[in-house]
């Protein structure tokens, strides 16, 4: 393929990782640790990150990287909450199960999370009621995840958001956020601000990523890869075809 | 080469695509070793980002140099390499200031201060730039450097 400014973009892997070591520098990797940096995390925080997709997976990952005290998972497919376990070493929450405000509150004396990441956006799951109510507002989607995170974020925390919006959404809490003091920073990730320094971690081994992949298939795999990973359908987590 | 396209939503095949060439003196051609499919294809994959036309779908994704414009200086032939997804001419106002994703020359179709997918202009909504290079610019293909097997819709997809 044609890659455009070469000069600026591509950058050489180091001898002796493998594709799968390195291949989430181009995104993911990236993306999950900006939903942190942009939070300021020094050491000692909690952090709870909604939705344990491949971008929630690295954030987590990258919360610890960073020197968290506590990192805390969100999502409602217990396999995803039992691959941040697994991966990232999260206590986790089921919010199909548990009220994840009132759990996240539980776990940090009733104050909130220092930082929230929202890495679920605008594709929230949501009841027929909630999708009713975003259709009469004109919205595509919904700012669910989003509400949830600034409710379960402490006074004067962080809530990053890494998941995509598209539209405008009406009834954004934005009194909440006010009386909360809560700083809040969204957007894509800076990559070239931050993949050198993350290929840095990797190549002295402080991070592994190629532990979320679940499945590895050849391109011409790839519609029904990509109808697997849409329906979350056998445990899919994250895929990497290769030609 | 092959490449996965996607037509509408729910339906992606892999299709032959014309071969990529070099279109710019700071062009790589890549021969892709490894990509990935992220969560935000699915935004496209899935319909919430609407698209009016077939498009290469991906972003993540790393390989082999196999030729190099004139102007670029340190890649060569065989180098590996992992390719960030934001397309960035390193040289603008926000590259400059560690903001590639809002690079000022990659997209200049539907780029400007406003910012959206729609915004309310004279009283009605209107469209930033052509709908489809909003929905790759905000959702899925957030670069325009597509991920594919050695390009495809490379002309249509990457602005110079």
């Amino acid at each position: 393929m044609r890659v455009p400014y070469a000069n600026f973009g591509p950058r050489k892997v180091p001898e002796g990782f493998s594709d799968e070591e390195v291949l989430f520098l181009t995104d993911i990797f990236p993306t999950g640790y900006a939903g942190i940096d942009w939070a300021g995390v020094k050491g000692g925080e909690t952090v709870a990150v909604f939705g344990c997709g491949p971008v929630g997976l690295m954030a987590q990952k990258s919360a610890w990287l960073r020197g968290a005290k506590r990192v805390i998972a969100v999502d409602i497919q217990d396999y995803r909450l039992e691959t941040a376990r697994r991966t990232a070493n999260a206590e986790t929450i089921n919010a199909d199960k548990d009220d994840p405000v009132e759990a996240i509150r539980a776990l940090t004396d009733g104050r909130g999370a220092d930082v929230c990441v929202d890495a679920v956006g605008m594709e929230a799951d949501r009841s027929i009621a909630h999708k009713l109510g975003n259709i009469w507002r004109g919205e595509v989607g919904s700012i669910k995840a989003l509400r949830t995170a600034i409710s379960a974020v402490r006074r004067g925390g962080w809530v990053t958001v890494l998941g995509v919006y598209g539209v405008s959404y009406d009834n954004f809490p934005v009194g909440q956020i006010f009386d909360k003091g809560i700083k809040m920073a969204f957007g894509q990730a800076p990559v070239h601000k931050y993949i050198d320094q993350l290929m840095g971690h990797l190549d002295r081994k402080e991070i592994k990523l190629d532990d979320i992949i679940t499945h590895r298939l050849p391109l011409g795999q790839a519609p029904e890869a990509y109808e697997m990973f849409n329906e979350k359908k056998d445990g899919c987590v994250k895929v990497v075809l290769t030609p | 080469m092959k490449a996965l396209v996607f037509h509408h939503p729910g339906s992606v095949e892999v299709n032959d695509v014309p071969d990529s060439k070099i279109e710019h003196p700071e062009d790589v051609i890549l021969r892709v070793t490894s990509t990935a499919i992220c969560g935000s294809d699915l935004h496209i994959y899935n319909g919430f980002f609407p698209q009016l036309t077939d498009q290469v779908l991906g972003h993540e994704f790393m390989g082999v140099v196999e030729e190099t414009g004139s102007a670029v200086m340190e890649l060569k032939k065989g180098d590996r390499v992992v390719v960030p997804f934001p397309v960035s001419c390193g040289a603008c106002f926000f590259c400059n200031h560690e903001l590639p994703g809002h690079c000022e020359n990659s997209n200049p179709d539907h780029y400007g201060p406003e910012g959206g997918l729609l915004d309310q202009k004279g009283g009605g909504l209107r469209l930033h730039g052509s709908l489809r290079r909003l929905c790759r610019r905000a959702g899925g293909i957030r670069a325009r450097a597509v991920c594919e097997f050695r390009s495809a819709e490379s002309a249509g997809g990457f602005q110079r």
